[in-house]
């Protein structure tokens, strides 16, 4: 018994090529719809996706100089202590009297005048 | 002939379809339209009915073109999605069997004679393969109308190679017994 292949020729969709033709043409008519809106939507994504490399430089710069001033050492100001008498213009020096109770000597009195030695 | 077809490789034409790159998909159909057909075709047993399949499973495809996870193997995914609507399509039609089926021939060929001949000789193999098994049926079409090796019908239908060459051989002998010396040789020479 032979065991040659079966023509199915007959069975072939694409063996009428007019025939074939018109099988294409209708799903691609009927998918038109479905690939229009594939095509809309990779446009719309493809609008962010467009901004979003000029976007995350700016966000990365912005970041970058924020972390710099955050991360500088801070500049330690020392200020001395400054007491009520000098800040109402005061000498120093006779608010020491002042607060010691004691008058002050001729010689105390020269220096802070201005006379003394 | 779109100039698509043949020369970019499935991946490529998924990933371009993907885009709704309408020339892209019309590539995939015109590529996977017969092993489709054949799947289809046997499935149902008719060839009106193969080709509603075909055309549902190519938009549905469309549809969920993201779930190809191997997009160089479209043609086996699209295989399964032809076998999923068949079923379905199989469980309609015996819901609607009484209804009439509507013979559709959009196309005319030049000469009457042939054509009909061609007709009648489709409607006796389509008649015998409807006496063979699905099985039997999706190796005979896949092998000797789609030109599938063995290797790839086992694939397909997840069988061994040695049971494609045995069901091929049982359905090409029930098909000569069906059709008759006759009918075969008239079909060689048309």
């Amino acid at each position: 018994m032979t065991d040659d292949p079966i023509d199915l020729t007959a069975l072939d969709p694409t063996a009428d090529g007019t025939r074939f033709d018109a099988l294409v043409g209708a799903i691609t008519a009927r998918a038109e719809p479905l690939l229009r809106a594939r095509h809309a939507r990779l446009n719309g994504f493809g609008q962010i996706s467009a901004w979003r490399r000029p976007v995350l430089l700016l966000a990365a710069a912005i970041a970058l100089v924020a972390g710099a001033s955050l991360l500088r050492p801070r500049q330690v100001t020392t200020r001395s202590e400054t007491t009520l008498a000098e800040a109402i213009g005061t000498p120093s020096s006779l608010a020491t009297w002042a607060g010691s109770g004691s008058p002050p000597s001729p010689a105390d009195l020269l220096t802070t005048s201005g006379e003394g030695p | 002939m779109p100039p698509l077809e043949g020369s970019t490789d499935d991946a490529a034409l998924v990933a371009r379809a993907r885009r709704g790159e309408a020339a892209a998909f019309e590539a995939l159909v015109r590529r996977h339209y017969r092993p489709a057909f054949a799947t289809a075709m046997a499935l149902t047993g008719t060839r009106e009915d193969a080709e509603d399949i075909c055309q549902d499973a190519f938009i549905k495809a469309l549809e969920r073109l993201e779930d190809c996870r191997q997009p160089e193997r479209v043609g086996a995914w699209l295989l399964q999605i032809v076998r999923n609507r068949a079923h379905n399509h199989r469980a309609w039609r015996k819901v609607r069997e009484t209804e009439p089926i509507e013979e559709r021939d959009a196309a005319v060929e030049h000469d009457p004679h042939r054509a009909m001949r061609r007709d009648a000789l489709r409607r006796k193999l389509e008649s015998a393969l409807g006496t063979l098994t699905e099985l039997q049926r999706q190796v005979v079409l896949l092998h000797d109308l789609e030109g599938m090796a063995h290797k790839e019908v086992a694939e397909l239908l997840d069988i061994s190679e040695v049971s494609s060459r045995q069901h091929l051989f049982v359905a090409r002998r029930l098909l000569r017994e069906r059709l008759g010396t006759s009918t075969i040789e008239e079909y060689a020479h048309d």
